[in-house]
């Protein structure tokens, strides 16, 4: 009795488990559809509204952009013509300035004591004491003009040191 | 007595030692100008000249020196010239920094070679250091 109360108990069982199983599986295949919906309305709402907010940034980015070139161009317009010229003047080389009176005089009087030096042949200390006095006080250029003109007189022997011991300038 | 034989030695191996100092290549570089193109008198001059030697030459006439200044409006300038031992001089005059620069190197124990071109300015100043040039004594 016993081994036939487990028996029919066991049957009992495995239908019981059986129906139960076949109930979830229907259940499974009624409620994916219904699931699937309610996940893809979503992210068709949110791909639209997106859509939405990238046409509303792209409309603002263009309306920016042209504002920023009315901005440049009234600036341009209003900016003072000293303040671009001071600009580009700040970027252009710098240029050698005109020699000033002081630089034009010392250049005149340290190509007099070598005229001299030439028309007399000597190069003495005070010729030399001359020249490092004014030397600085030229101009860039006429002081090159003036020390190379120096060398060629000396290299040609028109000039040579008297009674001066030591550096030539 | 054994000490001062030992004085007398410590003093003679000092001496001994003392002899090698001075030993080593040693060259004098009196002050020597020549045409820069052979004998073409036109086409510049060329100077050699050891500071040391110029200085330690036996007769009064020799030398060599260069000078760089910077003007008040930055700009380089200067000259180098040379006497040698006959009377000649030469001079070239230059406003190149770089040539600046090696002037400012120039010491007593320099030898120094420097072009002066037919137009009296430096196209080439060189400034060499080592043991073997003379230093400049007094």
């Amino acid at each position: 009795v016993t081994v036939r109360a487990l028996a029919v108990a066991a049957g009992g069982g495995a239908l019981v488990l059986s129906l139960l199983g076949a109930y979830q599986a229907g259940l499974r295949t009624r409620s994916a559809p219904a699931l699937a919906q309610n996940v893809a309305r979503p992210e068709a709402q949110s791909l639209e509204e997106l859509d939405g907010k990238l046409e509303a940034l792209l409309a603002s980015q263009a309306a920016l952009q042209s504002d920023v070139a009315s901005l440049h161009a009234g600036l341009r317009a209003s900016a003072p013509k000293t303040a671009l010229a001071e600009v580009a003047a700040s970027k252009a080389p710098p240029e050698s300035p005109a020699p000033r009176a002081e630089q034009r005089a010392a250049d005149r009087s340290a190509q007099a004591v070598l005229d001299d030096s030439v028309a007399t042949g000597r190069w003495t200390a005070d010729d030399r004491d001359q020249l490092r006095r004014l030397l600085p006080a030229m101009d860039d250029e006429a002081r090159m003009e003036l020390l190379r003109e120096v060398a060629v007189a000396v290299n040609a022997g028109q000039i040579q040191k008297q009674d001066l011991r030591g550096p030539a300038l | 007595m054994i000490k001062r034989l030992l004085k007398l030695a410590t003093v003679a191996a000092a001496v001994t030692a003392s002899g090698v100092v001075f030993a080593g290549m040693k060259i004098s570089s009196p002050v020597y100008i020549s045409y820069a193109n052979g004998s073409n008198a036109n086409a510049g001059y060329v100077v050699y000249a050891s500071v040391g030697s110029a200085r330690s030459s036996s007769d009064d006439m020799q030398y060599v020196g260069c000078t760089a200044t910077t003007s008040a409006s930055g700009t380089p300038y200067g000259y180098c010239e040379a006497g040698d031992a006959t009377g000649k001089s030469v001079m070239c005059s230059f406003s190149s920094a770089a040539i600046a620069a090696a002037v400012d190197s120039i010491n007593p124990m320099s030898y120094v070679v420097f072009f002066a071109e037919p137009s009296g300015v430096c196209s080439y100043v060189s400034v060499y250091q080592a043991s073997y040039f003379q230093p400049a004594v007094p």
